[in-house]
């Protein structure tokens, strides 16, 4: 169910984050087409306005962070946020996927040969643990059955914690460095919507970005991510014997955590969303008619897209998608590698509890799985995160469009 | 709070661990599953402990949200009203000379401190206009009110608002 959840939540990212770089590519291109006569001019005439408001916008806090993060520079080119920003801008978007796929597969290359001493060394302890098991003399079989398999158990316990503490170490970074990210790209878009004059959709954002960059994500730390704690401590002491389960018990805070992460998703996309769209359609209403400082247009469309003020908007309303574009390539450079690193690691402790089975201790393969589902809440918790993040940039890039 | 939770997790954790390790210990025999049974009775009093704890407990929202509030980088929108200002301005003047009427200038003045852009009066000078062979009027009263028309049809502003100086 959670698989599902997840697989779901990643295909929609995918599909959504192309669709809006989409979006900003063709309402990009549309500017640009109008009519034939005036093309030219009206083309240089948006390009400059877009260079002196660009050269306005502050975006120090977003340079840093790309400069910071390995992956994202790679994404961005050896761009500079500026650079892509005016790229994107000029319509030259997908000039390197190869080098993206290119950069998946080095990742899943390097994660799968990082875990593979692991996987070995539990594998083999395992093994050697189940053999001594059927090779112990029988006499007072019982308790020296128990003592080795303890000792086993602790053994393998204490090689796949430390990669443990690794990922949730990543996880928690993760999620700060994607909150850094709001914290330096919602302010940018709020300015932008301010500057095309979606006064109404400022009012619904600003709250609701203010709401997912601090409750729900001190919600996923301070609450979601004890929750895993606590349910991969108790699966590897309900696994110390057999008298002793706890199953039902972390099945329990399981689905605590999954419906605690489906109730905030649903409900804040839910509310974001509706509000988002009504607010948009208003502000798009009142910036064609009347309420924005021009009151008629002529409905040829030379005649108004060669107005001096069409154009400084339609070029804000450029950037903005342009920066909504940016941001989400920064969220994909930075939550790739994490992503890919837990689902890799979860892939490796279903493959061991697949190769301990058969040949070791039952316990010991319950855990591991055990530790596997475990697994997919980090993941998940992270896809929410970044899942609301799109949802949010993509709703800003939507709203409020001049042209 | 997670203090709190870490106690109650490790006491979990402990209890269980010195179960198993007492059931190591221990002898076969009667005793051994009385003393199973006293542990998992352990065991879920050490699970249930903190629940009562929790009823009538007030959670405020406060504790979690961080009052964050995010600021506009008021510089740009004040620039960008700037720009508005001009690109509204030049098309005002490009409006008036396609009717007829050259070297007229016209200033908007705006408030351009605000977050939403604002005409609060649109200046017209007209002392060097000229009056070209397009123009539908000579009369200055007449030239007044078709520039007015022009303004009014262009930008929201009310009627008041735009000054004529000769």
């Amino acid at each position: 169910m959670k698989k599902f959840f997840f697989l779901i939540c990643a295909i929609s990212i995918v599909i959504l984050s192309s669709l809006l770089i989409n979006e900003s590519l063709i309402s990009s291109s549309a500017s640009v087409c109008y009519a034939d006569s005036a093309q030219e001019s009206v083309e240089d005439q948006i390009e400059d306005s877009v260079d002196d408001q660009l050269g306005d916008l502050d975006l120090g806090e977003l340079e840093d962070i790309l400069n910071n993060s390995q992956n994202a520079n790679d994404l961005f080119g050896g761009k500079s946020f500026l650079e892509k920003l005016a790229s994107i801008i000029n319509g030259d978007f997908a000039d390197d996927s190869t080098s993206i796929w290119e950069a998946i597969l080095n990742l899943i290359f390097d994660n799968l040969l990082s875990f593979l001493p692991i996987i070995a060394t539990v594998i083999a302890v395992a093994i050697l643990g189940g053999m001594i098991q059927n090779l112990k003399p029988n006499l007072n079989g019982k308790s020296i059955g128990s003592v080795i398999h303890f000792v086993t158990y602790g053994v393998v316990v204490i090689l796949i914690f430390t990669i443990i503490l690794k990922m949730i170490t990543i996880t928690t970074s993760t999620i700060g460095s994607i909150k850094a990210q709001m914290d330096a790209v919602f302010p940018i878009l709020l300015t932008m919507l301010t500057a095309v004059g979606g006064t109404v959709s400022v009012s619904v954002y600003q709250p609701a970005m203010a709401l997912l960059a601090s409750v729900i994500i001190n919600v996923f730390t301070i609450f979601l991510m004890p929750l895993f704690l606590i349910s991969t401590v108790l699966s590897l002491v309900s696994n110390l014997s057999n008298n002793v389960k706890l199953d039902k018990f972390i099945g329990f805070l399981n689905s605590l955590f999954k419906w605690v992460i489906g109730l905030i998703f649903t409900v804040f996309i839910g509310f974001a969303s509706i509000q988002g769209i009504t607010a948009g359609s208003i502000d798009g209403l009142s910036i064609k008619t009347a309420k924005f400082a021009i009151k008629s247009y002529i409905p040829i469309v030379g005649s108004y897209i060669s107005d001096g003020l069409y154009i400084v908007l339609a070029s804000s309303s450029l950037i903005k998608n342009a920066v909504g574009a940016c941001g989400l390539l920064l969220l994909a450079g930075t939550i790739l590698a994490p992503i890919l690193q837990l689902i890799i690691f979860m892939l490796a402790l279903k493959l061991m509890a697949g190769i301990i089975e058969p040949l070791g201790d039952g316990k010991i393969a319950s855990f591991v799985n055990t530790l596997a589902k475990n697994m997919t809440m980090l993941i998940s918790m992270i896809v929410a995160v970044s899942f609301m993040y799109v949802i949010l940039t993509g709703l800003v890039m939507c709203s409020a469009n001049i042209l | 709070m997670f203090s709190s939770l870490s106690g109650w997790v490790l006491s979990i954790a402990g209890v269980i661990s010195l179960s198993v390790i007492v059931e190591l210990i221990l002898p076969e025999g009667q005793l051994n599953k009385y003393i199973r049974g006293i542990f998992s009775f352990i065991i879920m009093l050490v699970i249930i402990a903190p629940l009562p704890s929790l009823v009538g407990k007030n959670f405020s929202f406060s504790d979690i949200s961080l009052n964050e509030h995010y600021e506009l980088q008021e510089d740009y929108i004040y620039q960008m009203n700037v720009y508005k200002t001009e690109a509204l301005q030049n098309d005002l003047q490009r409006q008036i000379k396609e009717h007829g009427y050259e070297n007229v200038t016209v200033s908007v003045s705006s408030e351009n401190y605000s977050t939403s852009f604002n005409i609060k009066a649109i200046y017209v000078e007209l002392s060097n206009l000229v009056i070209t062979s397009e123009a539908e009027h000579t009369n200055i009263l007449d030239i007044e009110k078709e520039i007015l028309k022009i303004i009014l049809a262009h930008a929201k502003v009310d009627e008041a608002e735009v000054h004529f100086e000769r």
